[in-house]
């Protein structure tokens, strides 16, 4: 009797082991299922009259007021589609989202849509795995008008295209930014700096060690940990740049790289200026008054909104400038997998056009500290309201037309990466400027040729 | 015929019985094993389809002529060297110090592994707030002393001695419980023996306490080697995702971590695990070889 029935029990085991094989064989057939045979029956680029229910996937990493914001936006697309269903994945912080993005790739698993940056979808783009969505913006019914082509920023557009093929349509864009304490540079009689001179001398009288141990209690200006990936503006701005992305040419030994980082580096020796550090982020010491001025993405804004200490008023201005006035624009762009169906493809073309549509883009420009990616959403009242309530909301419009992208090829984040190991050893006082660049150079390059060997 | 019969019988059940786990931990954990060290020898091949264009030693010359692996081979050994010993020490001494305790044993033995089940990122965020330079409770209470504030976080020569402490202290509850049992299988006519030859407290811990624990102290260390090389969470977490200021803290695990999710550099991060699971191996058997070689 016991015989028989432990050899059930084990019967028992290995039929749940080859369910459990069957179930995930069960849910992943469909899917491949679906997209081989719906090419014959959908209908390119007419999804909303097809009455067939779809469903797309949209990974992206908004939190907090951004993810309600879109939220909103995809119930309204949902109630204008009714057979289309856009379930949102939030997948953590950008890195977690790229880490799922990459695993899912490898899994053919990837979502409809995405967000990413320019800098990590090129590597998708040169692996195929990226639908162009050119034909769809060309539909004489469905894509976009030569107004709509106008109306969104050249750079914007530009950052999605490869070959002269549209991989991504620009979502949440950005500007990078000098915020400043308002009293602190009043009381001080200090400008608001325009130029690199000028920044060096407000960041020196700004700067206030008031109990004497050497140490400031307040910084002239604070700039985020890592600045690596972001150093762009003042190489460009000193005339040079950081990758040519036509090339993928490193230019890290170059004058204007040793400008750069020479005015940067001097003042964090002088101690007028920090690295965010402990506190993380380079706006939280500004919201505290524990810094007079903070170089941050026009992102941070909501969260300086809130949590910025009674008593402190904060504004924003461009970076200043020196031989240039260029100014860094970031942010990331809505991707479309080929992978998906054609009816999928279809549906999630329509979603991305609502999603960017001068009256979305104008209401999540409005509730986010994000920039609308069309410039006639400084018409729509919603986003009208908050420009006269917000000048800082301002800013990025009136620098657009000297704005630019970071480098994207593939490769250029373990280069950037490259520099900012030599640039941490600069600014904490470990190796001169000359010989740190001529490094970041080599291993640049090394850790650029290595990761397009993937 | 029936004679034979029934061990081939038992051998098939026996089998039938380890089917299952024999089935998971070959996909889960063999396959990819292999699968990884296979990828270590790709120096050219599509990651995606797995097409593999030519194959080679390039990756490990790499990973050998990387001043980057050398430096985290060195920041994990110095903290495998200093954490392991000293977390199995001071959960020795707690352990004896809570056996004899009557009363508050039982209280003692939560305290000391409450941090054990706390999960390794929350605890993580939770020193990274303690150790801010302006508003951590360290420096609040050093100032109490007149002692200046340090900069836990950003000074580079501080980052090893805080995985240190926080390994040691997040592994002491898991210890002092294994000690503790340990403890208790102890014959106390051993000791009552001791004391009628007139040995001393300390003599009794060196002679018969120590002798005895050494299967549990051999376990100990073996696995908390293996745990302590595989360092990561904790640096990925209190360092705000870098390896540490200066790349102090930079270990294996977070090398590999770098070159493959942050660079996606697959075959050289899949040749420096590979590189890491010789580590482990090659320590594990020198370890067994000494353990057993002194029991005899």
């Amino acid at each position: 009797m016991k015989k028989v029935l432990s050899m059930l029990l084990v019967c028992m085991m290995m039929a749940t082991l080859f369910v459990g094989c069957a179930t995930k064989a069960d849910t992943t057939e469909p899917e491949n299922n679906a997209t081989e045979a719906t090419p014959e029956t959908a209908e390119p680029a007419e999804a909303p009259e097809a009455a067939e229910p779809v469903e797309i996937t949209f990974w992206h990493a908004m939190s907090g007021a951004n993810e309600e914001a879109m939220l909103k936006i995809t119930d309204d697309f949902m109630a204008a589609y009714p057979n289309v269903k856009v379930t949102l994945v939030q997948q953590g912080g950008y890195r977690d989202l790229f880490d799922k993005l990459m695993a899912a790739a490898k899994a053919e698993q990837l979502p409809t849509i995405a967000q990413i940056y320019s800098n990590r979808l090129s590597w998708y783009v040169s692996k195929g795995l990226v639908e162009d969505m050119t034909p769809y913006m060309q539909d004489a019914e469905n894509g976009f008008t030569a107004a709509d082509y106008e109306d969104i920023p050249k750079m914007f557009l530009d950052d999605g295209i490869w070959d002269g093929k549209q991989y991504a349509v620009p979502f949440n864009k950005s500007q990078m930014v000098l915020y400043y304490n308002v009293d602190m540079l009043e009381d001080a009689g200090v400008a608001v700096p325009t130029t690199w001179e000028e920044w060096t001398a407000a960041s020196a009288a700004l700067t206030a060690d008031k109990d004497g141990d050497g140490e400031p209690d307040v910084y002239g200006t604070v700039f985020e940990n890592g600045l690596s990936t972001d150093i762009a503006p003042w190489f460009k701005q000193a005339g040079g740049t950081t990758i040519n992305d036509e090339t993928g040419e490193i230019m890290f030994n170059t004058e204007a790289a040793k400008e750069a980082v020479a005015f940067i580096n001097t003042m964090i020796q002088n101690k007028t200026a920090r690295f965010a550090g402990d506190d993380k982020s380079q706006n939280v010491p500004l919201q505290q008054g524990r810094a007079a001025m903070c170089v941050a993405s026009t992102s941070a804004l909501p969260y300086i909104e809130k949590d910025t200490m009674e008593g402190i008023t904060i504004n924003c201005a461009p970076l200043p400038s020196y031989k240039t006035d260029d100014q860094l624009f970031y942010g990331t762009n809505v991707t479309m997998f080929n992978a998906a169906s054609e009816a999928e493809k279809a549906a999630a073309w329509n979603y991305v056009k609502f999603l960017t549509n001068t009256e979305n883009t104008a209401y999540f420009g409005s509730q986010t500290g994000y920039i609308p990616v069309r410039k006639s959403a400084q018409e729509v009242p919603v986003f009208k309201a908050v420009l006269e309530e917000k000048p800082m909301k301002k800013v990025p419009f009136a620098s657009m037309d000297r704005g630019f992208q970071g480098a994207r090829c593939v490769g250029s984040i373990n280069a950037l990466d490259a520099l900012g190991e030599e640039l941490d050893l600069v600014f904490s006082g470990q190796k001169d400027i000359d010989s740190a660049l001529a490094d970041a150079q080599t291993k640049g390059e090394q850790a650029m040729e290595a990761a397009q060997n993937n | 015929m029936k004679k034979y019969s029934r061990p081939i019988n038992t051998e098939l059940r026996a089998m039938a019985y380890l089917l299952p786990a024999l089935v998971i931990i070959g996909i889960f954990q063999f396959y990819p094993i292999f699968k990884s060290f296979a990828m270590g020898f790709y120096t050219k091949f599509d990651y995606l389809t797995d097409r593999v264009y030519e194959t080679g030693l390039g990756n490990f010359k790499y990973v050998f002529s990387d001043p980057d692996f050398y430096l985290a081979m060195k920041n994990t050994c110095i903290f495998v060297f200093f954490a392991v010993p000293l977390g199995i020490l001071i959960a020795l001494i707690l352990a004896v110090l809570i056996d004899r305790q009557r009363h508050l044993k039982s209280f003692f033995q939560s305290v000391y592994f409450l941090p054990f089940i706390t999960s390794t990122v929350s605890v993580s965020i939770v020193w990274s707030w303690m150790l801010n330079k302006d508003f951590g409770l360290v420096n609040a209470l050093l100032k109490l002393f007149g002692i200046p504030k340090v900069a836990w976080l950003t000074d580079p020569n501080m980052t090893l001695p805080i995985l240190i402490a926080f390994s040691v202290w997040k592994g002491l509850g898991y210890k002092i419980i294994l000690i503790l049992a340990a403890l208790q299988g102890i014959d106390t006519q051993y000791y009552a023996a001791a004391r009628i030859d007139g040995a001393k407290a300390w003599k009794q811990f060196l002679h018969i306490t120590i002798p005895l624990l050494k299967p549990c102290l051999t376990f100990l260390y073996i696995t908390s080697s293996i745990g302590a090389f595989k360092i990561f969470d904790e640096v990925y977490i209190m360092y705000a995702q870098q390896p540490g200021p200066l790349k102090s803290g930079l270990t294996i695990v977070y090398y590999i971590f770098n070159k493959f999710y942050r660079h996606w550099e697959f075959a050289i991060a899949a040749a420096a695990a590979f590189v890491l699971f010789l580590i482990i191996l090659l320590l594990t058997v020198i370890q067994f070889i000494i353990a057993d070689k002194k029991e005899r």
